[in-house]
């Protein structure tokens, strides 16, 4: 009869530690979870539209020209790609610093729904003049935009 | 062993078995109603990410389905520096649009100028038209230099400002001139007072004119196609002649006069008639004498029943150079 007791004892005890390890488990598995299908739904309302991309040739500087029609604020560059067919990649070393079109540094350094901006992406070598180039954008949350432009 | 033990043993069985029972409800539970949280709650997920899915989608069709048509755009360059940039925008989509930037690109000389416009309240509704000018800061714009410019949408859409009439019209007036006549607009008009034109602006829309006294005026509507874009001044001297092929000493002229909007002309031509490129105007001509109007200065043909060939002879300046042009193409009929 004591033996009994013991073993259903330890059945219950049992029984609460796998709930308890489920329950934990389950709770990180609902963590990730969430957090992906938030990251995922963050990354489809995201889009920024390239309004214009300006080569100056003087100082080897590409200013790209934004805005954040997409349905989520606090949109932040992570570094801009640039290329072409035959050249490397160039990237930028650092995210680079958001500027609001009347030249300002935007202080929270994201772009709001609506809101337009630019960089300034310095390249190491000038651009050959009449050649065709691409614009990769990557942002915070890991979309990535693409524009052209011609070097003048 | 009681009789009552024995009793409760036999009805349950051995007790050793419990132990097991109740673990294995344990474990049924737990896996039961975690794995119920779960299965709704990664529904719920499904669903809340389904939906975003949805709305992007909606977002993307919007976007294709925005429709912002700009035409008839000009770049005029007041003075070195400025560029009024025109336009006509119509929303010939089905969904209402914001334009919120204007890009002007001095293409010459690679220079941009972007003017943020959510202040102007740009809003098309569907079917909706409205005009764009804005005036614009570009180092070193000159009329000769080649604009390009778009419209951004809030959505996100770019909308070129098509200039291809423009050009059209521009290089058909380089043939001829600078200006050009609206040969279906032409218009007379009597004298409702000695200095009071009568039916103004309207006139009478016709090529056959009467003759004896009847005093009468022309209006010509001119439009600058100027190709430099520049505005035309016109001066005193600018008049229409009319010319009869079997009687060359009946020449009439009548030269450009100011006409107030209720149609009185002015005594004095002062200011000089401006157009600027792409406007459009009626110009009157009315006075015998150039520069002045009076009553005794009004003007009518004394031969009748003839034709003659109306001839636009046009002086002033054009920017900063002289301008002369002389535009033919209307016969008139004078009436018995």
């Amino acid at each position: 009869m004591i033996s009994a007791v013991i073993l259903t004892g330890a059945a219950i005890a049992l029984g609460l530690a796998v709930l308890a390890w489920s329950q934990f488990r389950s709770s990180e598995y609902i963590k990730d979870y969430g957090e992906a299908t938030d990251a995922e739904i963050a990354r489809l309302k995201e889009r920024l539209t390239v309004e214009y991309v300006f080569y100056n040739r003087d100082i080897k500087t590409i200013r790209i020209f934004m805005l954040n029609s997409g349905a989520i604020n606090d949109t932040k560059i992570q570094s801009v790609y640039v290329r072409n067919s035959t050249h490397p990649i160039w990237v930028t070393p650092s995210p680079p610093s958001l500027k609001s079109f009347d030249d300002a540094l935007i202080p929270d350094k994201d772009l709001d729904m609506g809101e337009e901006g630019y960089v300034d992406v310095a390249l190491p070598i000038a651009l050959e003049p009449n050649r065709y180039y691409f614009v990769r954008i990557v942002t915070e949350r890991g979309c990535i935009f693409e524009s052209e432009f011609v070097a003048y | 062993m009681s009789r009552s033990l024995l009793h409760i043993k036999t009805r349950f069985g051995s007790s050793k078995g419990i132990s097991t029972v109740v673990g294995t409800v344990f474990l049924v539970l737990t896996v039961f109603v975690i794995g119920t949280n779960i299965f709704f709650w990664t529904l719920t997920q499904n669903t809340i990410y389904n939906q975003a899915v949805k709305e992007r989608n909606q977002q993307d069709v919007n976007r294709l389905i925005e429709n912002v048509i700009a035409t008839n755009a000009t770049f005029v360059v007041p003075s070195p520096g400025r560029v009024n940039a025109t336009a006509d925008l119509m929303n010939a989509g089905s969904i209402s649009a914001q334009i919120v930037t204007l890009w002007v690109l001095d293409a010459t000389q690679q220079k941009y100028n972007v003017t943020d416009l959510r202040a102007s309240n740009i809003n098309l509704n569907p079917g909706d038209r409205q005009s764009l000018t804005m005036i614009v800061d570009i180092p070193g714009a000159d009329p000769a230099n080649v604009f390009n410019a778009w419209v951004v949408t809030a959505r996100g859409n770019k909308v070129n400002l098509e200039t291809l009439q423009t050009i059209i019209i521009a290089n058909l007036a380089q043939g001829i001139g600078s200006m050009a006549l609206d040969f279906y607009a032409f218009r007379y008009f009597t004298y409702e007072t000695s200095t009071k034109l009568a039916n103004y602006p309207n006139g009478i829309n016709s090529f056959n004119v009467p003759s004896g006294g009847t005093s009468i005026a022309f209006g010509i509507i001119l439009t600058n196609l100027d190709p430099s874009k520049q505005t035309i001044i016109l001066n005193k001297y600018s008049q229409v002649w009319v010319y009869f092929p079997q009687a060359p000493g009946q020449t009439r002229l009548w030269y450009v006069v100011n006409v107030g909007s209720n149609g009185n002309i002015a005594s004095s031509y002062s200011p000089p008639v401006s157009i600027a490129f792409k406007e459009t105007k009626l110009i009157v001509f009315a006075s015998s004498a150039a520069g002045s109007f009076s009553s005794s200065s009004r003007v009518s043909i004394l031969r009748s029943d003839d034709a003659c060939a109306l001839n636009l002879l046009l002086l002033g300046t054009i920017g900063t150079r002289d301008y002369g042009q002389n535009i033919p193409f209307v016969s008139l009929y004078v009436m018995p």
